[in-house]
């Protein structure tokens, strides 16, 4: 089955053409950092207007990359939701009005759970369920057990800042450029880890929940005081690394002593982070159990995971009506999504 | 020539059908629906004209409101892509003035409130703005004084053009949805090269300032 999948959620123009949820036969992707940069964050009346100005270019080059035409796709589908509302209705008239002019079934993917399907892409592998998937962005921080393709549970979540929110925050205070968390990535191979012992935040009621926001604060005074304006700003940045690190994957393992998970697999922007795939890698080595970490291309925000998220969950059972709308705030759980959906 | 136009930058989001210069189908749904209930308005338009070989796609290019303009091209982009015809944006300024009008005129587009964009058309030229309606009327209309004919959204600035000596000539409203001008305007110009290549017209600019040490 080959779907075409549209990602608008924030700032990414994403287009791919996915077959069987797993082989990326074409990926198209205009990041558009660089309209965002100057203001320090992404403006989400730029970012609607960027993705009105290239997607359907986006569209016909992801159709002749890959050699394709929309008479010969299955389907399309596209993120309605969580994401900036001037973005997603963007990729939802698209995406409905090339179903209807192809008469293709439309099919609607939670953002989120296309980050969970992410890792998939180009392998060979069977989805080893269950699995626990840590799923950490600019926008969202969360440990989800998932147990099949529409059945995922969230043990643990963020009670502040995100982890790619707080990376972005810390760049800032280190005078980084944006988008930061790529940037203190780098910076941070090149620091020490041990140099300030940052604080790790540690639930007192045994939750898997996760918080950034004391981590983020004690940089902050840490760079206000004596001793951190002497700091080398490489070691500042590999000590709040570390203290990330080290709260994500103590979760990680609190979580896999709590059900017998078959795989951990990375997902969400922050899994790009090379300090966290190799702390991954690590733990998987130590625990013998299988660690699945997407490339780079599919840990941001992209169109191929939305492709893959359709086909495991929606393609072989219920298709979305055209009267189908964009929700910024969709929840996770998979049993909200659109009510009017049919069977095939 | 059959052509079916989209808008929804003016107004309500109105889709129609024509042939040539006969409206055979119109549809009609409100701005805040245009994104569950617009293409169904498109296929009931569609329906309603019996399904017609359409050689054209024609949609709104703004300025007018903000997400029914997104959502309006966002279909029509679609739509001309996936049957494979010809894409022809129409401005909401040609829209309102129905395209047949000639002479000095203002054509004003509502915004936000306070907000308007306006295009001027004179002895030296055709010019536009968009911002605030003081703002809009000082850059447009520095010389002009006595009568002026205007199109659109006259009441938006007839307050400012009185305190600026300006007597408002109001020009009527096209009698139909601007879909239903867009679609017959749509029969006298060549489509787009290719449907990437319509682009709205928000009028302003985005909304948002610097942070305070990059502000020059």
């Amino acid at each position: 089955m080959l779907l075409l999948g549209i990602e608008t959620s924030c700032d990414d123009t994403a287009v791919a053409l996915v077959r069987d949820g797993r082989d990326v036969l074409a990926a198209v992707s205009t990041n558009q950092d660089a309209f965002h940069a100057k203001y320090g964050g992404i403006v989400p009346e730029i970012a609607g207007r960027r993705h009105v100005a290239l997607l359907s270019a986006a569209v016909d080059d992801a159709l002749t990359r890959a050699g394709t035409a929309l008479s010969e796709i299955d389907g399309i589908a596209v993120t309605v939701g969580p994401g900036l509302i001037g973005s997603l209705v963007v990729g939802v008239a698209a995406a409905k009005a090339l179903a209807y002019a192809s008469d293709r079934p439309l099919f609607a993917v939670n953002h989120l759970h296309g980050h969970l399907f992410a890792a998939f892409l180009d392998r060979r592998e069977p989805i080893p369920y269950p699995f626990l998937a840590l799923l950490v962005s600019g926008g969202h921080s969360q440990l989800v057990a998932v147990e099949g393709p529409l059945a995922m549970s969230v043990l643990g979540r963020t009670r502040d800042d995100a982890a790619g929110e707080a990376y972005d925050k810390t760049a800032r205070l280190l005078g980084l450029g944006y988008p930061g968390g790529a940037e203190l990535d780098r910076l941070a191979a090149r620091g020490d880890p041990a140099a300030i012992a940052f604080p790790r935040h540690r639930p007192r009621d045994g939750s898997l929940d996760l918080s950034f926001s004391g981590l983020k604060t004690a940089v902050r005074y840490f760079l206000e005081s004596e001793r951190g304006a002497a700091a080398a700003p490489a070691d500042v940045a590999a000590s709040f690394q570390a203290a990330v690190l080290d709260v994500l994957m103590a979760r990680v393992e609190a979580a896999f002593a709590c059900a017998p998970f078959r795989a951990l697999v990375l997902a969400g922007g922050v899994a790009a982070n090379s300090a966290l795939q190799a702390a991954a890698q690590a733990w998987s080595a130590r625990r013998g159990i299988a660690a699945f970490i997407p490339p780079p291309r599919y840990c941001t925000d992209n169109a191929a995971m939305i492709a893959a998220a359709a086909f495991h969950q929606r393609a072989l059972g219920a298709r979305d009506p055209l009267t189908l709308g964009a929700d910024p705030n969709l929840p996770f759980e998979p049993s909200l999504l659109n009510a009017d959906a049919a069977l095939i | 020539m059959n052509v079916l136009a989209i808008d929804g930058a003016l107004g309500t989001f109105s889709v129609a059908v024509a042939d040539r210069e006969r409206i055979v189908a119109v549809r009609e749904v409100p701005t805040a629906q245009a994104l569950e209930q617009g293409l169904a308005a498109v296929d009931a338009a569609l329906a309603a004209a019996g399904r017609p070989r359409l050689d054209r796609i024609a949609v709104g290019t703004g300025p007018g409101r903000f997400t029914g303009l997104r959502i309006a091209i966002g279909y029509a982009k679609s739509l001309a892509l996936g049957w494979g015809i010809g894409l022809a944006g129409i401005g909401s300024y040609d829209a309102l003035e129905g395209g047949a009008l000639d002479g000095e005129r203002l054509t004003v587009v509502s915004g936000r409130p306070g907000v308007i964009a306006a295009r001027y058309v004179g002895p030296r030229g055709t010019h536009v703005a968009a911002g605030a309606v003081d703002a809009v009327l000082a850059t447009l209309l520095a010389d002009v004084r006595g009568e002026l004919r205007v199109a659109g959204a006259a009441e938006d600035a007839r307050a400012a053009l009185a305190e600026r000596g300006i007597t408002v000539l109001p020009i009527p409203a096209p009698a139909e949805p601007a879909a239903a001008t867009i679609a017959r305007l749509a029969q006298r110009i060549d489509p787009a090269p290719t449907p990437h290549a319509v682009r709205p017209d928000y009028g302003e600019a985005p909304a948002v300032s610097l942070p305070a040490g990059k502000r020059r």
